[in-house]
């Protein structure tokens, strides 16, 4: 075991480029899709941290480079201060086990022509983790914890309802026994009824098992009732990351005030009174991101600085960081835009 | 381990799992799908009867494929015969049911015989190509980049070649015989099965299951095992099927031109060649071989077509 001291995960820096093939003749012109550029995440054991932002942004493949499913370029992925990512592809078999994943399409991510048993005995199986005579008793069990009946044990997947396929998929990631999770938007191809039955399971699991998870999603409602940290993601890096509640409470990049402005409020009174903040155009290509803060075209703040100067990732308050120039002071229509002069407001 | 408490839900949960219907597997539905296909299912009646009648051909033909009474020559088959003995029943059990071709041998003996040459062709030919196509296919596509490349150049250049030719090149150079005719339409007949392996080996690696099995440790030849084979075996046992009818109308076709099995062994199309010469008076001889050939092939392209049909991963929903 680690000291209490190291996070269960440490990301540092991690790079996923993909090469698109490219366009000229033998292949000249080749371009780089920066899908993670430069995020740095930490996730203590027993806790999860909820990865936000719009399709595209690379929260998906940050978690497979995690997990070292997706290509790594560059940085390191530490778990139980361990580096993966200088692993061989055998080296890193046995830590597997450790550290394990649910997928967002329950109908794609369980074999078709494989019984339940055998998805849900296939980690016991690949790690050796039960006696053979014992194998057939922990299905049972891990189906028992996720809420299915034993009798789903001869059935095959085609025969379960969305909800009850994802719970099969928990019990899959359970049964190797892992430390750390990636949700990788467990709940979004769900119904709302069921989605609340399935967060429900997964922090109940959470709880009894101290997992760690690292739960994706582009639903901030959502990410709110799962998580204790949050971050938030804009074309593969991250603009802000803070506790749930100053994050929900205080947002400081305008990303994250316009995602936030776009949760609907369950009162009609206040959601009428409610100022929203809303975002014109489409993500930009990351293959070509806009120059300076990735965010300044789209954002509703932007000054000449933003164009030019990327901001970096400052800490703001305890546990609160965010890359936004104007991040902790006014909000920038009342500040004197003086060259020179400090942006941060003075009390 | 103590189980979960579930206060509210778990109740649903059994309860939906009650209106789970019985346990139905993926196969157990495709037999009942091909069923339903009444063409299929007579085309699997009419394969197994010609597969056994390959099989059983010492049983049922009425002399050796080889024994030739030159006295015997052209002769008609009794229930045609205007001098031969009427009523029916008789002319089933005479000397040459169905007559005697140009050497005096036993039409029905060769026909039986015939059919024997045309399974073992059937059968062979797309298991050599299977056994050529579906590694390099599989191999194309789950490794992809540089290998892909490779074997893609290659399936082009046996693409841009007629096949046909290819073969014939081959039987002129090697000589033919029945060995000869299956392991060069073997080896210039793979394209299809290579195409068909790349495409669901490349579909099938990206889907999330085997990422799954990726995340739990499972090794690379597990997974393609254990998950892809599985999954790709419909595709490719459809293509084997339907690869037959091809394999026996290409030995036909090859005997036809005098390039297939060689002599004393029957085989339709040969006996289709032979017979030609006669037509105008003895028209049954090429007729009936024909119809053979005819009928195998519907049949092998019903059950394909029915096999496609229930294998289809569409139609488990």
């Amino acid at each position: 075991m680690t000291s209490t001291t190291a996070p269960l995960l440490a990301v540092d820096d991690l790079r996923v480029h993909f090469q698109l093939p490219g366009t000229g003749w033998f292949g000249s012109g080749k371009q780089t899709v920066k899908a993670v550029d430069g995020l740095s995440i930490q996730i203590e054991r027993g806790q999860t941290l909820g990865l936000v932002g719009e399709s595209g942004c690379g929260k998906s493949t940050t978690g497979r480079a995690i997990l070292r499913l997706a290509p790594i370029t560059g940085g390191t992925v530490r778990l139980n201060s361990r580096d993966l990512t200088t692993l061989s592809a055998a080296e890193l078999r046995p830590i597997r086990r450790q550290m394990q994943i649910v997928f967002q399409d329950p109908f794609a991510s369980l074999n078709p022509r494989h019984t339940v048993e055998q998805i849900v005995t296939e980690p016991i199986w690949v790690h050796n983790l039960r006696p053979e005579r014992e194998r057939v008793a922990r299905v049972r069990e891990l189906l028992t914890l996720v809420g299915l009946p034993g009798s789903a044990m001869g059935r095959f997947p085609h025969e379960f309802s969305g909800g009850q396929r994802q719970r099969i998929g928990i019990a899959r990631a359970l049964a190797a026994e892992p430390d750390f999770i990636v949700l990788d938007e467990p709940v979004s191809a769900l119904d709302v009824s069921i989605q609340s039955q399935i967060l429900r399971l997964l922090l109940d699991l959470q709880v009894q098992f101290g997992l760690t998870y690292l739960f994706i999603a582009h639903d901030l409602a959502v990410v709110g009732q799962m998580s204790d940290q949050v971050a938030v993601m804009y074309l593969g890096r991250i603009v802000e990351t803070a506790t749930r509640e100053a994050l929900y409470q205080a947002p400081q990049h305008p990303y994250t005030q316009a995602l936030l402005s776009a949760v609907p409020y369950p009162d009609p009174e206040i959601e009428a009174k409610r100022r929203r903040v809303i975002l014109t155009g489409e993500v930009p290509s990351p293959v070509n991101p806009p120059s300076g803060c990735h965010f300044h075209t789209r954002c509703p703040i932007a000054a000449d600085r933003c164009r030019v100067e990327a901001p970096s990732l400052r800490t703001i308050g305890p546990g609160h960081q965010a890359s936004c120039h104007f991040a902790g002071g006014p909000p920038p229509e009342l500040q004197g835009a003086k060259p020179g002069t400090s942006l941060r407001a003075s009390p | 381990m103590t189980s979960l408490q579930l206060p509210s839900d778990t109740d649903t949960i059994s309860g939906e799992a009650s209106r789970i219907e019985a346990a139905n597997s993926p196969m157990r539905q495709s037999i009942q799908r091909f069923f339903r296909n009444r063409l299929a299912a007579i085309g699997l009646v009419f394969v197994v009867v010609i597969t056994g009648g390959g099989l059983l051909a010492p049983l049922i033909a009425t002399t050796s494929y080889d024994y030739s009474v030159l006295r015997d020559a052209l002769k008609f088959p009794p229930c045609a015969d205007p001098k031969g003995s009427l009523p029916f029943p008789d002319c089933m059990f005479a000397k040459y049911p169905l007559g005697t071709d140009a050497i005096g041998r036993d039409f029905w003996s060769r026909l039986i015989y015939g059919a024997r040459t045309s399974m073992i062709v059937g059968f062979s030919v797309p298991l050599i190509t299977l056994a050529i196509g579906l590694p390099l296919g599989a191999a194309a596509g789950w490794f992809g980049g540089r290998v892909d490349s490779t074997v893609l150049r290659l399936v082009e250049f046996m693409t841009a070649v007629p096949s046909i030719l290819l073969a014939l090149f081959l039987l002129t150079l090697f000589g033919h015989d029945l060995q000869n005719v299956i392991i060069f339409q073997g080896i210039t007949g793979w394209v299809g099965v290579c195409r068909l392996g790349r495409a669901q080996f490349m579909t099938l690696r990206e889907r999330d299951f085997v990422t799954a099995a990726r995340a739990l440790g499972m090794s690379e030849w597990s997974i393609m095992f254990r998950h892809v084979m599985v999954n790709a075996a419909g595709p490719i046992i459809v293509m084997f099927t339907l690869g037959i009818p091809g394999a026996i109308f290409g030995e036909a076709g090859l005997s036809f031109l005098g390039l297939g099995v060689n002599d004393p062994i029957p085989s339709w199309g040969k006996m289709v060649a032979e017979s030609s010469r006669f037509a105008s008076v003895y028209w049954y001889l090429a007729m009936i071989p024909t119809g053979c050939i005819a009928v195998t092939m519907l049949a092998f392209s019903f059950l394909g077509d029915g096999l496609r049909d229930a294998l289809d991963p569409q139609g488990q929903r």
